[in-house]
């Protein structure tokens, strides 16, 4: 058995009028992970959600979910799912919602009581459970989204945008639940846009967009990519040292030396000339990318423009300069 | 079993959350309250429980005309206009919303990503619709039932068939409706289309009939004619329509001639033409859902008098029929209608509309199971 949750390979979706959303996706979630699917809008993330649940086909490509063939029904009663946008039905209570979903997913009925009190506790939601769906805030909806989607105690879960609408509180209690649900051994999905709800409990990301994988991996490690050296001092830098570090591509600005580097023996020289040039080197600090700048370094890498070939003119290879 | 069990109760309680819902069943019940009010005594009939009343020999406790006008008004007015047009109706506005609210993205994520497979929610989908017509229908029959015993005497078991012939008529449309929403996901364009088939196929259902009387007429009126001219032609006279006798064919008028298919070979043109158009009806009718001719299977089952199937024809057909009682014969046209009552068999009035709705279902959970969202 695989030892991965998710195992997808080549997932491909071309909906009707040859849009491609998913050009050909390869995806390992490791179990009891957060794992944080990120990308703009129309990247193609609630697309491989809905191929994983069922909602679309996939055009191409094979992969697998708890060890069974993506589509497999009776996986299905293993995955809590919160959709993009839920509607639940306006005339059931939160509570009738949370056992609602229990009995699609055949949840035993002695246990369906218990579980929703558990997670209706959970989710904050017990003073609230029987009063009907029209009358929740956005927020309170979401909270019995989250609520039902682990009644079926999923080994898997996805949350497609589980934090929409949901006021600052609720998100802390949405962190701190994600949190719990991975000590319990569960894999969080979650697809999001909104990175700084991820960026505190997330374990690995997945970075889509234009329907492509443009990275993945422990964000620590992605974020330790492209990390700066960051050298604050006090006092005057002299004019031609300056000059001089700026021309070695160092961003110096008042009392701050920034370098782009993951080495530290390449800050010593640095420091060696604030030094000898008398001045007081305060603060040493190894900067990483915010989940932010690693996203948006990402898209924006994907987003310059390929000057497409003309056509008739030879084609030449890239590292030759241009003739 | 469970979570089909959890779609059915979803779909009480959706349409119990509706208005329409409580509406129907209310103008159910009024409805059925008028007909609770109707009575007879020694005197004659009455009204809302006796505030109204009319005199009657014929229609008096006791008679079996007075029974046979009790069950009739049931069959012929209620079943045939509230049961199976109204109710149906409401019914089909009720539920047009079932499966495109079932395909939006955010609520399919709800249902169509757990452990049953999309046929499997598709049918229990359909059967928690039909749960409004036959928790509306049942309730009705009911009272009903109860009316018939308190005002006749004695129970009528056979007015539940009008149950499962309601079911019927409503799965007919219901098929269509639901192939319309599950394609188009709109409710409007589902309630107006089933419509305009309910519309369509009873016109064609009309129309098929109404050629079918004629051809029954035409071949009596032939017959007598047939009989008439012998007579005269023993005689050596012709008799034109309005009885007159004229000299034979050498003296005719021709504008009677004309006017009159007097001949044999005129009078068969005349029936082939209708024939051949009817038959034509009958092929186009046969694809159509018989939403009327399901309905008046209820005749041939209800029981009147310890009888069953007398109550043939419209409304006002049994009413000549009780008015005429002891004088039958003389009409032709209650013989016609009696017959054009008979035209189709149940089985091939129930069997050609389930083939119609089946074709329906087959391709609505085709499109169902295949649809992406």
């Amino acid at each position: 058995m695989s030892d991965y949750v998710l195992d997808l390979s080549g997932i491909r979706k071309t909906y009707r009028g040859g849009v491609e959303a998913l050009k050909g996706i390869d995806l390992q979630v490791p179990r009891g992970c957060i794992y944080g699917l990120l990308g703009p809008n129309g990247a193609g993330k609630s697309t491989m959600i809905k191929i994983l649940t069922t909602l679309i086909r996939k055009s191409g490509g094979d992969g697998t979910m708890l060890g069974k063939p993506i589509g497999d029904r009776r996986t299905l009663q293993k995955v809590g799912l919160l959709p993009e946008h839920a509607q639940f039905p306006d005339y059931l209570t939160g509570r009738q919602v949370i056992e609602f979903t229990a009995g699609l997913q055949d949840v035993a009925a002695s246990e369906v009581q218990k579980r929703t009190d558990t997670l209706l506790e959970l989710v904050d939601m017990t003073e609230a459970e029987g009063r009907k769906m029209k009358g929740y805030s956005k927020g309170m909806k979401q909270r019995i989204g989250i609520a039902q989607a682990l009644v079926n105690d999923p080994e898997i879960v996805f949350l497609d945008e589980p934090t929409d609408g949901v006021d600052p509180a609720g998100r802390r209690d949405f962190r701190l639940l994600m949190k719990r649900l991975r000590e319990e051994g569960r894999t969080i999905f979650i697809n999001t846009h909104i990175l700084s709800e991820l960026e505190p409990i997330v374990d690995r990301v997945a970075i889509v967009s234009h329907g492509e994988l443009l990275g993945e991996g422990v964000l620590d490690d992605l974020r330790s990519r492209k990390p700066d050296y960051h050298v604050e001092y006090e006092g005057a830098l002299s004019p031609t040292t300056q000059a001089s570090m700026e021309s070695g591509g160092l961003i110096v600005s008042s009392g701050l030396i920034t370098m782009s580097t993951s080495k530290a023996e390449d800050v010593q020289p640095v420091i060696d000339q604030l030094r000898s040039e008398g001045l007081v080197v305060s603060r040493v600090e190894r900067k990483t990318q915010s989940l932010e700048e690693l996203f948006m370094g990402f898209v924006d890498q994907s987003n310059v423009a390929v000057p497409p070939p003309i056509p008739g003119a030879p084609i030449q290879p890239s590292f030759l300069p241009p003739s | 079993m469970k979570p089909y069990l959890t779609i059915l109760l979803d779909s009480f309680r959706m349409l119990k959350a509706r208005a329409i819902f409580w509406v129907t069943l209310g103008i159910s019940l009024f409805v059925a309250l008028i007909y609770l009010s109707i009575g007879f005594d020694e005197k004659g009939m009455s009204f809302f429980f006796g505030l109204s009343h009319f005199e009657s020999d014929n229609f008096r406790a006791g008679t079996s005309a007075s029974e046979t006008l009790y069950v009739a008004i049931f069959t012929k007015l209620i079943a045939e206009y509230w049961l199976s047009w109204i109710a149906v109706l409401l019914g089909l506005i009720s539920c047009a919303a079932i499966f495109p609210d079932a395909l939006k993205e955010g609520a399919a994520g709800m249902i169509l990503t757990k452990k049953l497979s999309r046929i499997q929610v598709f049918l229990a989908k359909f059967v928690g619709s039909l749960l409004f017509v036959t928790i509306q229908v049942v309730i009705f029959v009911a009272i009903v039932f109860v009316a018939m015993r308190w005002r006749l005497g004695s129970w009528n078991p056979s007015v539940f068939w009008c149950v499962p012939l309601i079911l019927l008529v409503f799965t007919y449309l219901y098929s269509f409706m639901m192939l319309i929403a599950v394609k188009t996901k709109s409710v409007m364009t589902a309630l107006i289309l089933t419509l305009v088939l309910w519309f369509v196929s009873s016109i064609v259902g009309v129309i098929e009939g109404q050629l079918y009387e004629g051809i029954q007429m035409t071949e009596m009126m032939d017959e007598s004619r047939r009989v008439v001219d012998q007579q005269a032609q023993a005689a050596q006279v012709q008799v034109i329509p309005n009885g007159e006798e004229v000299p034979m064919e050498e003296d005719r008028d021709p504008e009677v001639v004309e006017e009159f298919p007097a001949t044999e070979s005129e009078r068969s043109t005349s029936s082939s033409t209708l024939k051949l158009w009817h038959k034509r009806m009958v092929a186009v009718y046969a694809v159509f859902p018989k939403t009327g001719r399901t309905m008046e299977v209820a005749d041939r089952l209800l029981v009147i008098n310890g009888k069953k199937g007398i109550a043939k024809g419209s409304f006002s057909v049994i009413m000549m029929r009780l008015a005429f009682e002891g004088d039958e014969g003389d009409d032709e046209y209650l013989e016609v209608s009696e017959k054009s009552a008979d035209r189709h068999s149940t089985g091939y009035a129930i069997g050609t509309s389930l083939i119609f709705a089946l074709v329906m279902l087959v391709l609505a959970a085709w499109i169902f199971c295949r649809k992406e969202i």
